[in-house]
């Protein structure tokens, strides 16, 4: 018994070694001075912002989630407190409607059958982006994308979703 | 009259002979879940069963003791965010660590459904097993089958999704209905469980709750009751897994 009790102790103790120098909650106080008066200004009826530190590649980013409106936002801020990138959902009906028939278009040339199940608004590094997830059938197969359209409606480009399994033990 | 008295005498014997057994401990538990493809993941679960506190009951006296050990491995198709299958040979074995120890071969098939209900996540679960139970006396493994249905929650507490560093609630409740082959009950077993977790990042979650196991011990129904605290490492990673 003493001998499980002690395991779990050094298990705990590794886990939370990992936790630290990988994707993770960061206390406002250390984000760089810029970040919250950004937000503040920005979005002035946001709820609780969370922020956590992400990795893309090498390059260390700050991470803002918050939502304002039953708006949800994520924001991406770079070591110095640059804003990098930034991410809002839309309902599809928010859309223009020739943007909408141009996105329709291409879903229609690309998939026997489909679903918008998200849109969001992007901005990244100064570009104005769609990002939709979609649920696409081709060639007889289901699978899930992320597909990206410009503020005009024309195609960017698309990335696989991996799905995760739903959680389930014993 | 004597009849009477008969059955009286024979109703007293059978309640001081109903032997409702309640045992109390923990169950460490670690589960691995990873990528084999982009609709297929594989699950490796292991986990103990300790009962932690020497107790005597009836008379009788049950130390601690490691009352099962219980190894899965499935493979899992993802059908959709809210569908999935799954296949699995599962090892279980009981008092593994004492001479009455019984050996389990078992393979079950499942699909698990999740929806949304008021902004909380539900999952409803059934299990469909066939169990190879050892026989220590012929040393035979006769097949029993079993269904199983559980109704679950998943949910963050902080926030709509969870991020690393947050906590999460997990609810569910277990029926067992054993159909065939020997059994002491057709509802044989129920299982409850509620607890906490927390989403550390790489290292994956650490989740804490009270686990109650149920289950009609033999034919004249007695119940036995562990009450378990769980303990569970679950971690979600790829071994080869792409740079961003």
């Amino acid at each position: 018994m003493r001998s499980v009790l002690l395991m779990l102790a050094l298990l705990i103790a590794n886990l939370a070694l990992q936790a630290q120098d990988s994707d993770r909650k960061v206390n406002p106080d250390k984000l760089p001075a810029s970040i919250l008066p950004y937000i503040d200004q920005k979005y002035p009826d946001h709820d609780r912002v969370h922020f956590y530190t992400e990795k893309i590649g090498d390059t260390l980013y700050y991470e803002a989630k918050f939502e304002q409106h039953e708006d949800e936002y994520d924001l991406l801020f770079d070591v110095d407190g640059n804003l990098y990138e930034t991410e809002k959902t839309l309902p599809e009906h928010e859309l223009k409607e020739a943007i909408k028939d141009s996105i329709h278009t291409y879903l229609k040339s690309q998939f026997e059958e489909y679903k918008i199940l998200k849109v969001q608004e992007v901005e990244l590094k100064g570009r104005l982006l769609y990002e939709l997830n979609v649920k696409g059938k081709k060639k007889g197969n289901k699978a899930y994308y992320e597909i990206y359209f410009d503020r005009k409606g024309k195609y960017v480009g698309t990335e696989d979703v991996i799905l995760n399994s739903i959680p389930s033990m014993f | 009259m004597r009849a009477l008295l008969s059955i009286l005498l024979l109703c007293v014997s059978l309640q001081l002979a109903a032997q409702n057994l309640t045992y109390y401990g923990i169950l460490p538990a670690i589960s691995q879940t990873g990528r084999i493809s982009k609709k297929v993941d594989y699950n490796f679960f292991i986990s103990s069963t300790i009962d932690a506190i020497p107790e005597t009951i009836n008379g009788v006296y049950y130390p601690t003791k490691d009352l099962q050990l219980y190894i899965q491995s499935s493979g899992i198709y993802k059908f959709s965010p809210n569908f999935n299958v799954a296949g699995s040979y599962t090892y279980q074995r009981n008092n593994p660590l004492t001479a009455d120890y019984g050996n389990e071969h078992r393979f079950w098939e499942q699909f698990i459904f999740a929806h949304s209900f008021y902004k909380v996540k539900v999952t409803n679960r059934v299990r469909y097993e066939q169990r190879f139970i050892e026989n220590r006396t012929t040393g035979e493994y006769p097949m029993s089958t079993r269904l199983r249905y559980q109704l679950g929650t998943n949910f963050p507490l902080q926030g709509k999704t969870l991020d690393v560093g947050e906590f999460y609630f997990n609810a569910y409740n277990e029926f067992y209905f054993s159909l065939s082959g020997a059994k002491n009950a057709t509802y044989s077993e129920n299982w409850t469980y509620a607890g906490v977790g927390y989403h550390t990042g790489k290292g994956g979650k650490i989740e804490m709750g009270y686990l109650m196991q149920k289950a009609v011990r033999n034919p004249a129904k007695d119940i036995r009751t562990l009450n378990l605290i769980q303990i569970s490492w679950i971690t979600n990673f790829n071994f080869f897994q792409k740079k961003k």
